[in-house]
């Protein structure tokens, strides 16, 4: 491969090559490699097939059967491969080309899948990618990058006439920190797995959110919230005094083991956790006056792989991503105080609001532009043709059929309350992916906020021998 | 009498204090019911009659302990307070000893009012070594057919044969699996005599009319300890002496804080139902039980820290991974003083601990590994 290369007199493009295909026959976008075989070795017989992923043999048993399967799928692979041609036809071959001091890249002719869910055309009509999407193109191939100079000195034409193509090499040195280095791998890996990634701070067509347009807060309010906090507390600690006292077992009189255990839990109070949507809401009008810095901002935006994705108007992402590299002396795990912030800071689907209410219409409780979504959305297809409208219809009436479907599906599953307790427990509230880089090996966690404060698990003995968990007893 | 009947009976009550639920029926048209029921009422208390008296041994680390027979097995069974110094966590060393010295002719069933039936006498540790053995059986077992499989394999056959026997081979597993189960409920059943193997040091253990010395002693956390004193004044000891037992009196506030702070995230779940224990074996620092460890495995996974912590990843992954194998969810329960360093040093030198406990504030973030091949839809 290499030798090709040099060949045709570019210096250092590792695994690409341009074929020049004149015929008009192989004018397909892509070129299809023939994976029949592999299927074929695949479905043909379930002992032949390629080894799983796990399932080694202990050790090596004196008999070659291992490694026999091994080489047929092998082979496959490499026949496969080996018949096909390599590279781009140079009709379907998209130039993109590097902006230094925007630090992004125009693509003067796009096409391809990819513009389904990267990149954005100006006002200008001018297609342009962030850069880390301009990597993760020419990492595959989709792209050839360029490097435009610009030439204003001399006087000529703003035309691209002086590009000097890009390796792999090149287009890594061109990252600003090593930070934008590591997102760019977290974005490629996840990008490669199909998910559909946004740096948060990007903007993209229109805004959704789960939060309304903010109103003035009637100050009213706040200070009734203030108050009520403050006198929640105070509750606490006055209820809870007399009870530690040394004759209190003497003086009260408790008939059953919950009433013990209200008592007890009136001592420690626990950070509230919002569970529903108004309390969400209030935890970010709130929460807005508490941390007015926000120490982390969170990275991207995630949406899991779907075809329907509209660039322009993407919906609520399923997930939002915080990078941090460990080996960065900068950059440390965040602090509860620092997670805290995050939770208030994020706006994407909260699932657990599916949790209560399977049927939760996202596009009701999401705002775009001040509305609904749902009523944007209708807006925008009634504004658009008539053609348009019927395809519009039509989905909507699939989205409804959709809707109904699960309906029916979803309604025997109720499930009991201690099982819908040990999920609240084990799943809990807002959450966030936190994805750790260290030296080029990723790992994610999810963090979530979890409120064991209200939850009660005690066990009360009855006379009838039956088990009955008590539900979301009183927290004070 | 199934094993789960008997741990209901056996442990009824979550806690050591034990509410009044020997009231008798109020009648409603019977007013001498009335009399009877307030009188019962009024005579009947939550406190116990004899309060827990507890031990502290060492000089440098203090070991907080129940020598009493009766008062360790009342701990154990009424919230699963301390550890058995010599057992795993239950104190059944006297038990399992006189089951190996074959003196339980005549068990005694201190403190369990008699009503454990003999079928059950297996102790846990016993039931452990069995299944242990009988894995082991299994897994020669395995090795067994795995090597005929080989021999087949040698004599060049082809895969479909391969298959054929690998299905038998299965089969057979199977089978043996369950005539094991069978054995281990027989074996539970029968009792079978133990040879009695008595070493020389045996007769140490007895005192002179031939019964078996409690040697063991239930040793309680300083955090259980606490708890039992300070919030439902179970133990003998107050709890002001208790804290100048474990720290001097002129403790800083940065020599009561871990304490302080395990404290109120003890305190905080077993106040809402938890049976907390030591969570060592995890490396974290409690884990927490539905009810208590005879009825299910612990589920959660607690890490205590200040709220303005942050320590190097590879602590939260090491923690996490070890929880997540035992599967089990991590929880960091983080901590924060809502009142300044000298009010709580002040507070804790005067004894005021409802005030002090109740400064400070719990939050709980749930750490979870997550594998993005398995969020995609």
């Amino acid at each position: 491969m290499q030798s090709i290369g040099k060949e045709n007199g570019q210096k250092n493009i590792p695994d690409r090559e341009v074929v020049v295909v004149e015929e008009e026959e192989e004018e397909q976008e892509e070129l299809n490699q023939d994976w029949s075989q592999v299927a074929s070795l695949v479905n043909k017989n379930a002992a032949l097939s390629l080894p799983k992923k796990g399932e080694k043999d202990y050790e090596p048993d004196g008999t070659d059967l291992q490694e026999l399967l091994l080489y047929k799928a092998k082979k496959a692979m490499f026949d496969t491969i080996s018949d096909s041609i390599r590279g781009t036809t140079i009709k379907s071959q998209v130039k993109g080309y590097y902006v230094p001091h925007r630090h992004q890249a125009i693509l003067p002719k796009p096409k391809g899948s990819f513009m389904q869910t990267m990149g954005r055309a100006d006002r200008y009509g001018e297609y342009w990618l962030e850069f880390h999407e301009f990597v993760y193109l020419a990492e595959r191939g989709t792209i050839i990058p360029y490097y435009k100079l610009e030439v204003n000195s001399s006087g000529e034409s703003l035309d691209h006439d002086i590009e000097i193509l890009l390796s792999m090499e090149d287009l890594y040195s061109l990252f600003s920190t090593q930070q934008e280095m590591d997102q760019y791998f977290v974005f490629a890996h996840l990008k490669r797995l199909g998910f559909i990634l946004k740096l948060c701070g990007q903007d993209t067509g229109v805004k959704t959110s789960f939060y309304p347009a903010r109103k003035q807060q009637n100050s009213l309010q706040m200070l009734t919230s203030r108050l009520l906090s403050l006198f929640k507390i105070q509750e606490i600690s006055l209820f809870s005094g007399f009870f530690y006292c040394k004759w209190n077992f003497f003086f009260r009189k408790y008939t059953t083991s919950p009433q013990i255990y209200q008592n007890l839990n009136r001592l420690i109070c626990s950070v509230a956790v919002p569970k529903t949507k108004y309390e969400l809401w209030n935890a970010k009008n709130g929460g807005e006056v508490n941390h007015k810095k926000q120490h982390l901002p969170l990275t991207f935006d995630v949406w899991k792989p779907h075809a329907n994705f509209k660039k322009k108007n993407p919906g609520l992402p399923d997930f939002q991503i915080l990078v941090f590299n460990k080996n960065d002396d900068l950059q440390h795990f965040p602090t509860y105080e620092e997670l805290r912030s995050i939770f208030t800071s994020l706006d994407y689907k909260f699932e657990f609001l599916n949790r209560v209410d399977d049927d939760f219409d996202w596009d009701a409780n999401s705002y775009v532009e001040g509305i609904a979504r749902s009523e944007y959305n209708l807006k925008t297809s009634t504004r658009s043709h008539t053609e348009k409208k019927a395809s519009a219809l039509k989905t909507k009436s699939n989205t409804q059929k959709k809707t109904k479907q699960p309906c029916t599906k979803k309604r025997p599953r109720t499930y009991p309350p201690h099982i819908q307790q040990n999920r609240r427990l084990k799943a809990g509230y807002r959450s966030f992916i936190l994805a750790i880089m260290d030296n080029g090996l990723i790992s994610f966690v999810k963090m979530s906020e979890a409120d064991f404060g209200s939850e009660n698990v005690w066990y009360t003995p009855n006379s009838q021998n039956k088990p009955v968990r008590k539900l979301k007893g009183g927290k004070a | 009498m199934s094993k789960g009947r008997v741990n209901q009976r056996r442990y009824k009550y979550p806690l050591p204090i034990h509410p009044i639920d020997d009231l008798p029926d109020l009648i409603l048209h019977n007013p001498i019911s009335w009399v009877y029921w307030a009188y019962r009422y009024y005579k009947s208390t939550n406190a116990l009659n004899e309060k827990v008296h507890v031990d502290f041994i060492g000089d440098n680390t203090i070991h907080i302990i129940v020598q009493d027979d009766k008062q360790m097995l009342y701990l154990w069974d009424n919230g699963f307070f301390g550890t058995g110094q010599f057992s795993r966590s239950e104190p059944t060393w006297r038990d399992r000893t006189e089951v190996r010295l074959g003196l339980n002719d005549s068990p005694q069933q201190v403190g369990r009012g008699g009503k454990i039936n003999t079928e059950t006498q297996l102790t846990l540790e016993r039931v452990t070594q069995q299944r242990r053995a009988q894995r082991l059986e299994f897994k020669k077992e395995r090795a067994r057919l795995e090597r005929d499989l080989l021999e087949l394999r040698k004599k060049g056959a082809h895969i479909s044969e391969e298959n054929i026997l690998l299905e038998k081979q299965r089969e057979s597993l199977r089978e043996f699996k369950l005539k094991q189960m069978e054995d281990i409920s027989v074996v539970g059943q029968q009792q079978n005599a133990p040879e009695i193997d008595l070493r020389n040091e045996d007769n140490d253990l007895l005192n002179e009319n031939g019964d078996l010395l409690q040697l063991e002693s239930l040793e309680l956390m300083p955090v259980e300890a606490m708890f039992l004193t300070f919030a439902l004044s179970v133990l003998e000891i107050s709890s002001a002496s208790l804290t100048r037992k474990l720290f001097p009196s002129d403790a800083k506030y940065k020599d009561i804080h871990s304490f302080v702070r395990s404290y109120v995230i003890y305190h905080h779940y077993r106040s809402h139902g938890w049976c907390v224990r030591s969570g060592i074996k995890f490396g974290c620092d409690y884990l927490l039980y539905k009810r208590g460890p005879p009825f299910q495995h612990a589920e959660f996974c607690i890490m205590g820290l200040d709220y303005d912590i942050c320590k190097d990843y590879t602590w939260y992954s090491s923690i996490a991974r070890v929880a997540g194998a035992a599967k089990k969810t991590f929880v960091l329960c983080y901590v924060e003083r809502l009142i300044s360093e000298e009010e709580a040093i002040s507070l804790w030198k005067s004894n005021n601990f409802t005030k002090l406990f109740n400064g400070y504030q719990i939050g709980e973030v749930l750490y979870r590994r997550w594998v993005p091949g398995r969020n995609r839809d």
